[in-house]
C-alpha cells in the first residue's frame, strides 16, 4: 500500500474512531432504544436524500446555463426530487413504520425537513469550529524561517 | 386564519426564504442579486426568530426559538474564532492585539454560553420544557466535533509539515469534546438527564449516518443524471485533415504575418 493510501486511511480512522468510541461507552451504559434510532435513521436517510436532491436540482440551472439550457437532466433531477418526496410521504404512511412522536404523515415529514435545518446548523457549526481551529492553530504559531539566509 | 395557513405565511415561507437567500447571496455572481438575497434572507431570519410568538401553536416554531436561544453564543465563537485567526501570524489584514484579545475572550464566554445550557439552567426552554431541537442540535454539534477536529489533528501530522503544536491543539479541541459528551452521557444537568441525554445522542448518531447516506445517494443520482445526458450527446464531428492546398494557403498567410519588416 502506497503512504498516500495509508495516510488516509489514518486521517479516516481518525474521523471515526471518537464517534464509535463514544458509542460503545453509550451502549455499554445500556440503553434500548433500538427501535427509535432506526426510525431516525431511515427519516434522516429519506429527508436527507430529498433536501439535497432539491439543492441539486437548483444547482443543475447553473449546469443547464454552460451547456445550452438543455432540459433533460433538468427534468431528470426534478424527477429524482419527486420520487424522493413520494417515497418519503409513502414510506410515513406505512403506519407505525416510520411515524415518530408525530400524529400524521405530513407532521412528521415536516418534523424532519425541520429537524434536518437544525442538524446542518449543528454540521455546520462544527465544521467552523474545527476548521476554525485549524487556522487559529496556524496562525498562532511564530513565523517560521523557510531558509537560513532570511 | 388557518393555523396551516399561518404557519406556511409566518413560519415556512420564511424559513425557505433564509435557506435559499443565503444559497443565492453566496453563489450568485451578481452584486444586485447579492444585495437583494440577503435582505430576503434576513428577512426570512427575523420572521423564523419571531415565529414562536408569531405562530405559538405550531411546533416547528420550536425551531425559531432554539435559532434565537443560540444566535448569541454562534456569533460569539464565530467572532471569536475570527478574530483570534486574523490576529496572528498573517501576511494581510492583521488585527490588533486588542483584538486578539477580545477575540479570545469572545470564544470563552460562547463556550462557557453553551455549556451554561446543558450544565446550568440556561437550556433553552418552551412551554416548560427542554427545546426538542436543542437535543438535536446539542449531541450532533458535539458528536461531529469529536471526529472532525480528531480528523483535522491527524491531517496536520500527516500531511503538513512540522505541524506538532497544531496537531496536539487540535487533539485537545477533540478530546474536550469527547469528554463533555461523556459527562452527558454520566451525569445529569439541571435540566437534561444522562438518560436522556444518551438517548438523543443515539437519536444524532442515527441523523447523521442516515443524513450521510441520504446525502450521499442524491449526489450519486445528480452525477448519474448528469453522466446520462452527456453520453446520450452525439459526438463532435471532427474536420477532415486539412488538404495540401490548404496548408500551402496557410503557409502563406503565416508567412505574410512574421518578421516583422513591416511594422
Amino acid at each position: 500500500m502506497s503512504e498516500i493510501a495509508k495516510t488516509w486511511k489514518v486521517i479516516v480512522m481518525a474521523i471515526s474512531v471518537p464517534p464509535l468510541l463514544l458509542m460503545i461507552i453509550a451502549a455499554l451504559l445500556g440503553d434500548d432504544i433500538g427501535s427509535q434510532a432506526f426510525k431516525r435513521f431511515g427519516n434522516a436517510l429519506i429527508t436527507g436524500y430529498t433536501f439535497c436532491a432539491g439543492i441539486l436540482s437548483i444547482n443543475m440551472f447553473f449546469y443547464a446555463d454552460s451547456r445550452k439550457r438543455p432540459l433533460a437532466p433538468l427534468f431528470g433531477m426534478l424527477f429524482a426530487t419527486l420520487f424522493g418526496a413520494m417515497v418519503t410521504l409513502w414510506l410515513l404512511s406505512q403506519g407505525d413504520l416510520l411515524l415518530e412522536e408525530n400524529g400524521s404523515a405530513m407532521a412528521q415529514a415536516f418534523s424532519n425537513l425541520v429537524r434536518i435545518l437544525v442538524s446542518t446548523l449543528a454540521m455546520g457549526m462544527a465544521v467552523i469550529i474545527t476548521v476554525g481551529g485549524v487556522f487559529v492553530a496556524i496562525t498562532s504559531r511564530p513565523k517560521r524561517k523557510l531558509f537560513e539566509e532570511e | 386564519m388557518d393555523e396551516m395557513v399561518q404557519a406556511a405565511l409566518l413560519f415556512w415561507i420564511p424559513a425557505l426564504a433564509l435557506v435559499v437567500g443565503t444559497g443565492t447571496a453566496l453563489s450568485s455572481r451578481s452584486e444586485r442579486i447579492k444585495f437583494l438575497s440577503k435582505i430576503i434572507a434576513l428577512t426570512g431570519f427575523v420572521f423564523v426568530l419571531l415565529s414562536p410568538m408569531t405562530v405559538p401553536e405550531s411546533p416547528s416554531s420550536a425551531a425559531g426559538h432554539l435559532l434565537g436561544s443560540i444566535v448569541g453564543p454562534c456569533a460569539l465563537l464565530i467572532t471569536g474564532i475570527y478574530l483570534l485567526a486574523f490576529s496572528g501570524n498573517v501576511e494581510v489584514g492583521k488585527l490588533s492585539s486588542t483584538d486578539r484579545k477580545i477575540g479570545a475572550a469572545c470564544t470563552f464566554f460562547g463556550l462557557i454560553w453553551f455549556e451554561g445550557m446543558h450544565w446550568w439552567t440556561w437550556t433553552p426552554m418552551l412551554n416548560g420544557e427542554v427545546n426538542p431541537y436543542w437535543l438535536v442540535f446539542w449531541p450532533t454539534f458535539l458528536l461531529l466535533s469529536t471526529g472532525l477536529s480528531s480528523g483535522a489533528a491527524f491531517s496536520l501530522r500527516y500531511l503538513g509539515d512540522s505541524r506538532e503544536n497544531e496537531s496536539n491543539f487540535m487533539l485537545i479541541i477533540s478530546t474536550l469534546t469527547f469528554s463533555l459528551t461523556v459527562l452527558g452521557m454520566m451525569l445529569d444537568g439541571p435540566n437534561i438527564s444522562s438518560e436522556l441525554f444518551r438517548d438523543h445522542f443515539w437519536l444524532a448518531a442515527s441523523d447523521l449516518f442516515g443524513i450521510g447516506i441520504g446525502v450521499g445517494l442524491a449526489i450519486l443520482v445528480f452525477a448519474l443524471v448528469i453522466w446520462i445526458y452527456e453520453s446520450s450527446l452525439p459526438s463532435v464531428k471532427t474536420l477532415d485533415v486539412p488538404s495540401k492546398q490548404e496548408l500551402a494557403e496557410a503557409a502563406s498567410i503565416i508567412a505574410n504575418h512574421i518578421g516583422g519588416e513591416q511594422e
